[in-house]
Order: C-alpha cells, then structure tokens, then sequence
C-alpha cells in the first residue's frame, strides 16, 4: 500500500511539471508566432532579422529604421507583450478575487475595478483635460478605478468587520450606479462617443515602450506579492472561520489581497480600456489544469492568462484584413462560449461550489 | 489550568450567551451538551478567539486569548468545524496544508496523521468528491495537525458509520493520552458519558450545570436541560441514558 502510494506521489508530480513545461512552451510559442501576425503583411525573413538585430545590436542583420521595423519594433512588440503582461494581470486578479470570494463567478471587475476606470476616462475625455498630457486618460482612470473600489470597500464594514456579501453586492450596486453615470455622460456627449467606444472595447494596439515599462513593474510586482498570499487564500476558500482558526488574519489578507488586485488591475485597465472576461475565464481553466490550490493556480492563472490574450490579440488583427478589432470583441466572443461549457461543467458537480 | 472560562457573555441579535465558569485541565475531555440553538457552538467560537466576548475573558494557561496574535492563538487551541465549504477543487494534502498554517514544521507529520485518521489512500483526491463521513475524518486529521495542546470538536462524530465514529472516539482517547485537552459538542448522551471527564449542560444561552461527569449528567439535570424525561441504565458494557419516545 506505501508503494502504491509513493507511486501515486510521483507519478503526480511528474506530471505536474510536465503540465508546467508544456505550458511555457505553449508561451513561448504563441509569443514568436503573434510576431508574424498582423493586418501589415511583412516577409517573414525580414521579421527574424529585425529580431536578430534586437538581439544581436552588432550583428547588422536589419537597418534600425522604416516602416517594417517601426511595424514590428514600435506597434507589434509592445502590443504582444502587453498582451502577455495585460493577459496574467487579469487573470490572476480574477484567481485571487475568486478565492477570497469563495465564489466561482466574480473577477476583478465586480468590485469596482471596471465601471470607476470607465467613469475617469469618460471625464478626462469629457472636459478636455490634459493635466498630464498623454497619460491624463490612463491616470484619470486609474484613480476613478482605485477610488470607487475604496468606497465599495468603505461601505461594506459591518462592525468592523467587511463580510463578503455585503462587499459583493456593494461592489455591484455601486459599479451599475457609476455605470450609469458613464453612460449619460457619453449620451450628452455625442462628439465622445467613438473615442470612448474604442476604450470600453479593450485596446491592446496602441501601447508604447513606455506604457509597457509601467505595466511590467506595477503588474508584476503586485502579482508576484499577492502570489505569496497563497496560504492564506487556500485557507479563505474554506472559509473565513476556518482560516482563522488555523491562523489567518482574515480582515488584514482580505484587505491586503482586494488592494494588490485593484491596484495591478486598475494600471492595466488604465491603459488598455475594459478588457473582459479574462479574469472570470481564465482562473477556471488554470484550476482544471494545475488544481485547485493557489500554489499552482496562481502562477497558472498568469500563465494561461498571458497565452489566451495573445491568442484573442492575433484573431483581433487577422479576422478582418488590414483592420485591428477592439481585443474585448474576441475575448468576449470566445470567452462566454467557453464560460457556459464551464458552468455545464460545475452543474455536473466538477466544482460541487 | 489550559482552559478557564469566566463570567463570558456574547449577544448576537436577540441571542445571548452567558457562562459562569467553566475550566478544564490538560489530558481531560469537557463534553458539552444541549437542544439546538443553546449555543454549544457559540461557545466553541468564544473559546477559539472567533468572537469576542462582550464580557469577561478566556484564558489559555492564564493569558487572556483577546491580547493574543491570531497565530498564537491558533498555536493554543484548534477548531473542528462542523462543515467546510471548498468551492475550488482542493486535495485532501492541500487541505492538510493550509492545517500547518501556523505551525509549519507539522507538515512532516501529515502522513502520519492521515494514516492514524485512516484516510492515506485519499490523500490526492479532491476534498469535494469525498463522502461526508470521510471529510469528517479529514476535517479531525487537519484539527489534530494544527498540533494545538487544546482542540474543540463541534459535534465530530456525525455522518459517521459505527466504525469510523469508534475510531474517532478511539483517536480522543489517545490525544487525551498525549496530554491533550478536548471540548467537543456531542449529541449521543452515553458516548458523552462514556468519553468526558468534565460535562457542561447547556440552555438557551447559559450553562445549567458544569462538572464532574457522574455528579452533572443525571437524569433530573438531563430533563431540565431538554424538557423530556430519560431513563438511566448500568449495563456491562458501561452506563447509557435513554429518553422516552
């Protein structure tokens, strides 16, 4: 019996690297293939040598300029890699929010996140404002998202206390009340109206270097600090009592993980407009693969989550030619197919939630 | 003394609990007992630190657990829920994990503990997929791994069949063994008996009676705490109460 088991043992963790090895592989892939990809048709040998040269500086396998290599280096890159950054900030956000949650079915977004983001775009786009010049719309939003999560969060203590209802139900109301404040500002505003529509849609295509500095030292410093949460979050799922009976500050990680993930959230959102159901889809899919527990579903989760935006971002520049769609079309599109076989797959008892 | 309670009151809507004094020494088993709804369970969570009484205090080896750090707490005295909800598809190991929160050098004694609660062979199944009698096995093996020297069971021995309920009382009797003190909530009036050393009769809110086992559990104070009469009877196997249907 001892023998079996410590095959049991083995033969698990064999194929728990395994399953890590085929999925950074599957990374790397995607992240070469989406190179190739894109409304602008350029060689294929051009691009590897533009690479090279990137690489290599000294090599002179391409001239550093013209448009091929202002294609590939200025919009291609920075809108891959911010697929991948965007991508695993989204999902884990939605890992994260699920397990404090205990609840399958929320993300990031329901707290706050999305409609606050919304509300400070529409305004710096509404009344002009360019205090900070290009970043005045990211910035705007960020702090829109940042405060409304805060007031969610503020009205949902219960004798010093934030029960996870109360916060849930809070975070809709409130998110459904700021919505339809963006929604008549829009209305009054007909001249706003298609310059927000290309935020509310999710844009990856027009970020910069820059913006991909921000992104990737926010982001991953705030995924990385709420991935060593992972104790405290497989406790939380079961259950507020039992994880402070085993030792969990239950209020101070709640508060803790709810403002890593708006933060890292919130600076996503800011610069990339609402990009849907990456966090509701994506921590589902990492659990079915890697498990339950947040040792392996976090790091899953940002994995995964990297590897289905750059999939949506190459459908968004290929389905229709010489056009980029809006990336939150594509991952709404393949998203709620796919989160409707994920709830045939709960009713079958896979999550007994 | 591990565990004394004093002058405690709690008020939750239009329940109120209030217990006098209640104390246990280490190696000994306080049964508690009472209808639904006298806050058996309440009391469980006022020990473990869960709630905080409005009044009076619980000391753990004479500190008072309110000026205490949760870990510290958790390090003291260990809670078997009554049920724990995993939306997400955990193994039994990963539940066992989150057991050694505060006391992390346990996990090497996780084998151990599964094979003592007879559960090793579920070790990497999900905890969702286990019948209910077997996640109360799980649920005792994450309480004992928590390694604390004072360990409350809310009602343990439901869900199981004759076997595993005997292995569990089994497994009380070699904690209190080991120096172990125990509360558990219990509904089968003759295993309280059999198994406690101090017995706590609870109603509506307050305790009627605490004390040695055969000075508390009898059937006048029984009637009292539950309003119908019971009959006691000394057979071989050891003494057994009774009610009247």
């Amino acid at each position: 019996m001892d023998e079996t088991r410590s095959e049991n043992k083995s033969m698990l963790k064999a194929t728990g690297i395994l399953k890590w090895l085929a999925s950074l592989i599957a990374l790397f892939l995607i992240l070469t293939f989406s190179l190739f990809i894109g409304p602008v048709k350029i060689p294929y040998m051009n691009i590897i040598r533009i690479v090279e040269e990137q690489i290599f500086p000294w090599s002179n396998a391409f001239p550093r300029s013209g448009v091929e290599w202002e294609i590939v280096v200025l919009l291609r890159e920075p809108e891959i890699i911010g697929a991948l950054i965007v991508g695993s900030t989204l999902a884990v956000g939605g890992a994260v929010v699920q397990s404090v949650f205990r609840n399958p079915i929320t993300e990031p977004y329901i707290i706050g996140v999305s409609s606050g983001a919304a509300l400070g775009a529409v305004i710096a786009l509404d009344l002009g404002i360019m205090i900070a010049g290009l970043y005045t719309l990211p910035l705007f939003a960020f702090m829109f998202s940042v405060v409304t999560v805060m007031v969610v969060y503020m009205s949902s203590f219960r004798k010093g206390r934030v029960p996870l209802t109360y916060l849930l139900l809070t975070g809709i109301a409130i998110s459904l009340f700021v919505s339809s404040i963006v929604a008549y500002v829009i209305y009054s505003n007909l001249r706003l109206q298609s310059s927000i529509y290309f935020w509310l849609m999710g844009s990856l295509s027009q970020l910069t270097w820059t913006d991909i500095t921000i992104l990737l030292s926010v982001n991953f410093l705030s995924m990385f600090a709420s991935a060593l949460y992972w104790k405290e979050m497989d406790s939380l799922q079961l259950g507020e009592e039992y994880a402070a009976s085993v030792g969990v500050n239950v209020e101070r990680t709640k508060l803790a993980l709810i403002m890593l993930v708006t933060f890292s959230t919130s600076v996503s959102v800011s610069f990339t407009g609402l990009i849907g159901f990456v966090g509701l889809i994506v921590p589902h899919m990492a659990r079915i693969i890697f498990g339950g527990s947040n040792r392996v579903a976090i790091a899953g989760s940002a994995i995964i989550g990297a590897i289905f935006l750059m999939i949506c971002e190459d459908i968004a520049n290929v389905v229709i030619s010489q056009e980029v769609l809006p990336i939150g079309i594509i991952t709404g599109m393949i998203g709620a197919p796919f989160f409707i076989y994920l709830l045939t797959r709960i009713s079958r008892g896979a999550y007994a939630a | 003394m591990p565990l004394s309670v004093d002058n405690v009151s709690v008020s939750r809507g239009n329940f109120r609990l209030h217990v006098d004094s209640i104390s246990l020494s280490g190696g000994e088993m306080l049964g508690i007992i009472g209808p639904n709804g006298s806050g058996k369970s309440t009391l469980l969570r006022v020990i473990c630190g869960l709630l905080r009484p409005d009044t009076g205090s619980v000391r753990i080896d004479g500190k008072d657990i309110s000026t205490m750090r949760r870990e510290a707490v958790a390090r003291k005295v260990s809670l078997m829920v009554q049920d724990i909800p995993a939306p997400f598809a955990l193994s039994v190991d990963d539940i066992m994990r989150t057991a050694c929160y505060s006391n992390p050098e346990n996990k090497n004694t996780v084998d151990e503990v599964l094979e003592m609660c007879r559960i090793s062979q579920f070790k990497y199944r999900d905890f969702n997929t286990l019948s209910g009698g077997e996640r109360r096995m799980v649920m005792l093996a994450a309480t004992i791994l928590q390694g604390s020297e004072i360990m409350l069971l809310d009602e343990p021995s439901t869900f199981l069949d004759p076997d595993r309920e005997t292995l569990m009382f089994r497994i009380i009797d070699d904690l209190k063994q080991q120096g172990k003190s125990i509360v558990a909530v219990l509904h089968d009036i003759s295993m309280l008996y059999r198994y406690s050393d101090s017995v706590c009769m609870m109603r509506s809110g307050g305790c009627i009676a605490f004390g040695r086992k055969d000075d508390v559990v009898t059937e006048e104070n029984l009637e009292k705490t539950f309003g119908i009469k019971f009959m006691r009877y000394d057979s071989p196997e050891g003494r057994r109460f009774a009610y009247y249907l």
